[in-house]
């Protein structure tokens, strides 16, 4: 088990809002994996802080009622197998022989929004909560500064906590990952709110590009008896109707994107493209990275069809189409068209979640050896491969050198069905 | 008169709808319809301080088994100069001693997506006969398999295999330089000029724009570029189709597809804000919207009044509101006044560096008060992001009406 690191102040917020009426929740249930609307689950595939480029979240809530938000970051960043001092992304940025190791990290913390609040933050420092500055005005500079004790950002505005204590936590400068967060009663139990919603700017800090993508939201099953419990695992699992908690992940993703290496002819810049991945199962109270498969299939523009099958990751997946399916060697290449829409499917195949077979196709928890039982005696043994969400962006290039970014988000398919996914969230201490 | 020769149609709908019933736009999944709130093309950077500006339109088709036919219409937003419509103006300044006159005109074209097929062009230019991938020369039928051809004429009998191919797309490129306008795509079925798609495989289509500004300049040092990414605006189709068939109902009893948020939420730094990150650099943020309900075959674009709604970090609350009418694309701090500075999109009236701004359509004509649109940030100069809109909530009844 592992400690929940969550504010005490804010049950004693929160009975001073019941106190006051202003306590509600339960919005009405969707079915959608989306990024157009809120949701109770908000997860930001790609956040980025390591020294090259940082950050900057936005969090809001919707609805007209305060909403509680318990969120993690997982930190996949990685180093190599024996010459740890080194960062890495992949094998090929170690030594001969060593492996580029990532870690699966969780970071957990709480915000608290009023209604309708904006609130934004940058990964890296994190945010303090303080009185200071106050608001901005005409005619003055409108920005954040560095609280020296304690390396956050002090910015205008309202942040929901005690003063001088972090808003949000600070990455610090080695980090990739995701964000994911979920609406929660003042208690800190899920609830199916339906009022969270997110943007991410990624910025590179030397020549200032960014790209913008929205966050994916999952909804929730409002229905009191057979839909979100206060368990600890957050069941995607509800296609819009009858039982369930969190609506189900997509069958596949989508996405239209230039050949690796495509030089785009407006502007002689060439381009490469990054796919990142993350799975909707998080095993975070047990602190295991989650196993996914997932397949890549691409059609270009004359009829032409590659796949990449099989392809495995744990917890995080950050890669260059230049190196899909596997390092330097790229499938999805410009020379056979400019244009390629890849789909992305996770493995039809059950595979063990946790246990020394963790990884592995499987038939039944038999073959998954030690494999563990969620809070909620969910087996995650043998399971159906986990599904995925993500997001893309495009590195535009002239000469070998970095002139644009932009991204996406990728389309979805479909629905998953069955188990589904699975959240297992740290325990309430 | 369209709601009345509805009102059949919404009574047999009715349970059909049923499942449907809050169905929204959606910019993350295949659909019948796409809209491109935001083409835009400047060559001379004649509005981006000599910057030149394409927009790189991609359409794809999902479905695993058939060719899928688009039907486009490009909308010209521009405005002209009242003492000369050779001049294209987006207000009075640009103009010498007239008016800026609005102005609202359509264009429209077939594009033929082959199975699972990508395809990409840029406004600018477009994608004319022989510039598309599955032309030709195609094959005679057994067993002249080998036997290339275009017509029947060269395979004695047998056919030219055609199969799935792009042929009787047509892709012109926008109507002026400098544009401004929007490119919406609805689904038809292959074999009929007038029917759209409702079948199973009907919401096959999906879209991106990216708006590319730079690059090469001829006879000068090329210029820093800027990349900006946005997904198209999509309206799953219900499966019906009722008379009259060149009218598309999209959401309220009887919708024929999905409908218009009632709500449209921009998440957004305040224009004139500090980026946390590089604390140098200024935000802004460019909107774009535009009507859900066109009428093209009368020439008629849609009106509504946006009202905004507009939150910072503290709770407070602005509002105020503004015609739109065809397009509005502008800075955030230019919806309510001249004075930017002064306007409540600004982060020196608004207090904080994020804002929430709530966008709701009301009012509007025949075809609907929908909206729908896009977002693009910049910080500084030359550092830009696209990005889509949020919504909520089911909107009212919007039509788009085709020749």
């Amino acid at each position: 088990m592992r400690e929940l690191m969550r504010s005490p102040w804010l049950p004693v917020l929160g009975v001073l809002l019941a106190a006051t009426g202003i306590v509600g929740v339960a919005g009405q249930a969707r079915a959608d994996v989306t990024t157009d609307d809120a949701g109770s689950i908000v997860i930001y595939p790609k956040v980025v802080s390591d020294g090259t480029r940082d950050t900057l979240i936005q969090l809001s809530n919707r609805s007209n009622m305060p909403v509680f938000v318990h969120c993690f970051y997982v930190n996949t960043a990685g180093r190599c197998s024996a010459t740890t001092e080194q960062r890495c992304r992949l094998d090929g940025d170690c030594p001969s022989g060593e492996s580029c190791a990532r870690t699966c990290d969780a970071n957990d913390f709480d915000v608290l929004l009023t209604a309708q609040q904006p609130t934004m933050w940058r990964a890296s420092t994190g945010r303090l909560a303080s009185l200071t500055p106050g608001p901005c005005r005409i005619g003055q500079t409108c920005g954040c500064s560095i609280d020296v004790a304690s390396g956050q950002q002090i910015c205008p505005g309202l942040e929901a906590a005690p003063s001088n204590s972090p808003y949000t936590p600070a990455v610090g400068g080695e980090f990739e990952g995701e964000l994911k967060c979920y609406q929660t009663d003042v208690n800190g139990f899920p609830i199916p709110g339906n009022a969270i919603k997110g943007t991410a700017i990624l910025e590179n800090v030397s020549n200032g590009q960014i790209s913008e993508y929205n966050a994916l939201t999952v909804s929730a099953n409002a229905d009191p008896v057979v839909g979100v419990n206060q368990g600890q695992d957050l069941q995607l699992n509800y296609s819009g109707g009858g039982a369930g908690e969190y609506n189900y992940c997509p069958s596949n993703l989508v996405f239209t994107h230039y050949g690796d290496q495509a030089v785009d002819a407006f502007t002689n810049a060439t381009v490469s493209t990054e796919i990142t991945l993350v799975p909707c199962t998080e095993l975070i109270e047990e602190r295991a990275p989650t196993p996914v498969t997932v397949s890549f299939l691409g059609f270009n523009e004359f009829e032409q069809r590659f796949s990449a099958d099989a392809i495995s990751f744990d917890c995080y997946f950050s890669r260059s189409l230049a190196d899909i399916p596997s390092e330097g060697q790229p499938l999805f290449v410009a020379g056979a068209g400019q244009w390629w829409k890849t789909r992305i499917t996770p493995s039809a195949s059950n595979i063990c979640l946790t246990g020394s077979s963790r990884g592995l196709t499987c038939a039944s928890d038999a073959d998954c050896p030690g494999f563990l039982t969620s809070p909620e005696n969910n087996s995650l043994g043998c399971r159906p491969a986990p599904g995925v969400l993500g997001v893309v962006e495009e590195f535009h290039a002239i000469g070998g050198l970095a002139v644009g970014t932009a991204a996406n988000n990728m389309h979805v398919e479909g629905q998953r069905s069955g188990f589904g996914d699975v959240i297992v969230v740290p325990s309430l201490q | 008169m369209v709601q009345t020769r509805r009102v059949a149609a919404a009574v047999v709908a009715a349970v059909a709808m049923a499942s449907s019933a809050q169905a929204i736009s959606t910019s993350d999944r295949p659909a019948a319809i796409q809209v491109w709130p935001k083409v835009v093309v400047d060559s001379a950077g004649r509005f981006t301080q000599g910057v030149p500006v394409n927009t790189l339109i991609t359409l794809s088709n999902t479905d695993h088994r058939g060719e899928k036919r688009a039907h486009c219409f490009y909308t010209n937003a521009n405005g002209h100069c009242a003492n000369n419509s050779a001049q294209v103006c987006r207000s009075a300044t640009d103009c010498t001693a007239s008016e800026c006159t609005p102005g609202w005109a359509e264009m429209d074209f077939d594009v033929y997506l082959t199975l699972e097929q990508p395809l990409g062009w840029y406004a600018s230019d477009g994608l004319s006969r022989g510039a598309f991938p599955k032309e030709g020369p195609f094959f005679c039928n057994a067993p002249l398999t080998q036997v290339p051809c275009t017509t029947d004429a060269v395979c004695g009998g047998l056919g030219c295999n055609v199969g799935q191919s792009n042929l009787g797309s047509g892709i012109p490129p926008v109507p002026e330089d400098p544009f401004i306008g929007t490119l919406t795509c609805i689904q038809f079925t292959i074999g009929s000029q007038s029917s759209p798609d409702q079948t199973v495989d009907r919401n096959r289509l999906y879209g991106e724009a990216t708006i590319l500004q730079g690059g090469p300049v001829i006879g000068a040092a090329p210029l820093p570029v800027d990349v900006a990414k946005y997904n198209a605006v999509g309206f799953r189709g219900q499966g019906v189709n009722f008379d009259p068939t060149n009218t598309f109902q999209l959401g309220g009893a009887g919708a024929e597809y999905d409908g218009c948020a009632s709500t449209l939420i921009l998440s957004h730094l305040f224009d004139g804000a500090i980026d946390p990150i590089s604390n140098t650099r200024p935000a802004s943020t460019d909107l774009t919207l535009v009507p859900c309900g066109n009428n093209f075959s009368s020439q008629i674009p849609g009106r509504t009044t946006a009202q905004f709604l507009v939150f910072n970090e503290f709770e407070q609350r602005f509002s105020t509101s503004r015609s739109i009418d065809c397009l509005f694309d502008g800075a955030i701090s230019t919806i309510d006044t001249r004075n930017t500075a002064r306007s409540i999109f600004s982060a020196g009236v608004a207090g904080t560096i994020s804002g929430q701004t709530r966008i709701r359509g009301v009012g509007g004509n025949a075809t609907g008060y929908g909206l729908i649109g896009t977002a693009q940030l910049s910080l500084g100069s030359g550092s830009s992001a696209a990005y889509n809109l949020h919504q909520q909530g089911v909107g009212g009844t919007d039509f788009i009406i085709i020749p």
